[in-house]
């Protein structure tokens, strides 16, 4: 009697216990996916910042083509503006 | 065919430097025959009565009528219409300022076809420093967007019969007067024709709504969403117009159905397993349990095609959850998405048919409602929404051209990311939408025979669309249709060399230019180059402009003899 007593206290606190871990699992499931989005938020404004880089690329290999004169200008301007302080 | 143009300026105390330049940049026009309707409405200020006569008795196109009291601009708009003698009326604002070829471009669109009764260009802003910004380039005619934005504004000509036949300016939608004009003058036009190129250019003070937004005029723009509200009822548009709580100039439509139409929605599907929000899930399985679950549309059927390997426990669960609603339809044979759909489509019964992924995550319980609205309205074709990945960033806000290829603009932006001119989040036209989430009216699927089976993984949706345009039919993005789409966004579609060909040749001559893209676009954003388009590409010819004046004047006078 006494011995299942014991073993149907023990299966009740497995049973708590796997309940516990299932709603930590699922917490840290929300918390994923809410890192996920913060994360979506990240990559989406990289993927604005590359779009309008890659833009100002292909604008500056333009000007180059057309104006090669200009073109061997910027490089040095440029220069000279990141050297500022 | 060279038409007279009749410019309508209610005009009201105007700053006398602004004045003269708005003036100047009418006289300035590389194109003659015009007329200034000048309707001063009661302004205090004298240099406005001076500027005005002054500027009459120099150019005899130039008329003026003076009011006593000040009435508002609707009045005073149709009181320059009645002075209108011209084929066609242009609008301008008292404080803006046209191009030197905005006549003579619009002038040259008009003569391509004599069906065109409206007509509107690119605009961009300019400050009291001439400083120029905000360039607005602008797609061929798109009703839908329309009804969302007031897109076409400022540069407007509309053919003078049409205006008088509608009634002109109506006073119950001051404020947004001309946005109504369009939408009234639009539902009867034979052809609307638009001319991508900046030739207005819209003020920006302080009190006008371009500089100063909802503050400036809030009155405007309840009485825009009032007047698209007026139009849907007119047309027979199922929706209820809703301003957006950020952007004043956008609205939204929400659907007030009539009827509720049968939906089949076929969802061809290999029983795949993938992470869905970091738990592995039977993707079909999900979609349809969001579809049950989710949906406030109730008259539908859900039609799955699957393929010979599906396990009969899955099986099993899609009827547990769909009930009477599933049909399942058995695929053999090597993977040809548009022969599934093709044979989903045929084992249906459901007025119009949605083509829909099982990566598809249901996020807006009225999307169905959203989605029959469009279609079951006449001349749309294909319905799509806004698809998010599972991290919110955008996947699809409806298919752009660039040389003649298909993309999927703003792919990978943030969700919150508008688009250029709102683009994200107002309703528009596109050449094509999605096939992960595509509706389309079962008799416009019949028509055109379905998705073409030569293209059997890539760009069957684009060319299904592309049919249903070259038939006469309207394609739609709808912004407020939002959806998840599981697929994995790290993976970018093998398209073939031979898939791009087989779409180029058949439709290059539709799909490039892109008609609702723009030539100073790409991508969806303006070229960088584009920011200096307005720059006049001749000389004005100040010089001569009082000669041609007179001469114009004296072969117009001949002409009314």
């Amino acid at each position: 009697m006494s011995e299942r007593e014991t073993s149907t206290s023990e299966v009740d606190q497995l049973r708590n216990s796997l309940r516990e871990k299932d709603e930590e699992i699922l917490r840290l499931r929300d918390l994923l996916v809410g890192k996920d989005v913060e994360l979506g938020v990240a990559k989406g404004r990289l993927a604005e910042h590359e779009d309008r880089a890659k833009r100002l690329a292909n604008a500056k290999k333009r000007v180059e083509t057309k104006v090669p004169v200009l073109g061997r200008l910027i490089g040095p301007i440029l220069k000279l503006l990141r050297g500022r302080p | 065919m060279t038409p007279r143009f009749s410019i309508l300026t209610p005009i009201y105390e105007t700053p006398p430097g602004v004045l003269r330049k708005m003036l100047r940049s009418v006289q300035r026009q590389n194109y003659d025959d015009w007329e200034l309707c000048l309707v001063d409405d009661g302004s205090q200020q004298p240099h406005v009565r001076e500027i005005l006569d002054r500027a009459q008795a120099l150019d005899p196109r130039v008329r003026v009528q003076h009011r006593e009291t000040n009435e508002g601009i609707v009045p005073t708009s149709n009181e320059a219409l009645a002075m209108a003698q011209g084929e066609f009326v242009a609008l301008l604002d008292h404080d803006d300022l046209l191009h030197p070829d905005a006549l003579a471009e619009v002038a040259a669109r008009l003569d391509t076809d004599p069906e065109i009764d409206y007509v509107y260009t690119d605009e961009d802003k300019v400050d009291t420093k001439g400083l120029h910004s905000a360039p607005f380039f602008k797609p061929d005619w798109s009703p839908e967007r329309m009804r969302t934005q007031m897109y076409t504004c400022h540069f407007s000509v509309f053919r003078r019969s049409l205006v008088e036949e509608v009634g002109g300016f109506d006073a119950e939608f001051e404020g947004s007067q001309d946005w109504d004009l369009v939408l009234k003058v639009t539902e009867r036009a034979r052809k609307v024709a638009h001319v991508p190129r900046i030739l207005y250019h819209w003020r920006m003070l302080e009190t006008s709504a371009a500089g100063g937004g909802e503050a400036a005029k809030p009155w405007a723009f309840e009485a825009g969403k009032r007047a698209v509200q007026a139009h849907c009822d007119r047309i027979g548009f199922p929706a209820q117009v809703e301003r957006d709580p950020e952007d004043p100039g956008v609205l939204h439509l929400e659907p007030r159905l009539q009827r509720r139409p049968s939906v089949s929605i076929v969802i061809p599907t290999a029983a795949t397993v993938r992470d869905v929000r970091f738990e592995p899930v039977v993707l079909v399985v999900n979609c349809v349990r969001e579809i049950v679950e989710r949906s406030s549309y109730d008259n539908y059927e859900i039609v799955c095609v699957v393929s010979e390997a599906v396990p009969q426990n899955v099986l099993d669960e899609l009827r547990e959850i769909a009930g009477d609603r599933l049909r399942l339809v058995e695929f053999s044979g090597p993977f040809n998405f548009s022969e599934k759909i093709n044979k989903g489509a045929l084992h249906s019964e459901g007025e119009h048919l949605l083509l829909l992924n099982d990566d598809i995550g249901i996020s807006t319980p009225n999307w169905l409602e959203r989605l029959v609205m469009y279609s079951d309205f006449e001349g749309i074709g294909a319905v799509g929404g806004r698809l998010l990945w599972g991290d919110g960033r955008l996947q699809h806000v409806g298919v752009g051209f660039d040389d003649g290829l298909p993309g999927h603009t703003y792919r990978g932006f943030r969700g919150e990311f508008r688009g250029y001119a709102n683009a994200v989040r107002i309703a528009r036209n596109t050449l094509a939408v999605t096939g992960a989430c595509l509706m389309t009216p079962r008799a416009a699927f019949d028509e055109v025979g379905g998705l073409t089976t030569a293209l059997p993984v890539n760009f069957n949706d684009v060319d299904y669309c592309l049919k249903l345009h070259a038939k006469g039919y309207r394609i739609v993005y709808d912004p407020d249709l939002v959806l998840y789409h599981y697929e994995s966004s790290s993976r970018d579609t093998e398209v073939r060399e031979w898939e791009e060909d087989h779409l180029i040749d058949r439709w290059s001559g539709l799909a490039n230019p892109d008609p609702f893209g723009n030539p100073n676009l790409r991508r969806g954003m303006p070229r960088l180059g584009a920011y200096f388009s307005w720059v006049p590409r001749r000389p004005p010819r100040m010089a001569t402009v009082p000669k041609a004046a007179r001469a114009a004047a004296q072969r117009i006078a001949a002409r009314s003899e």
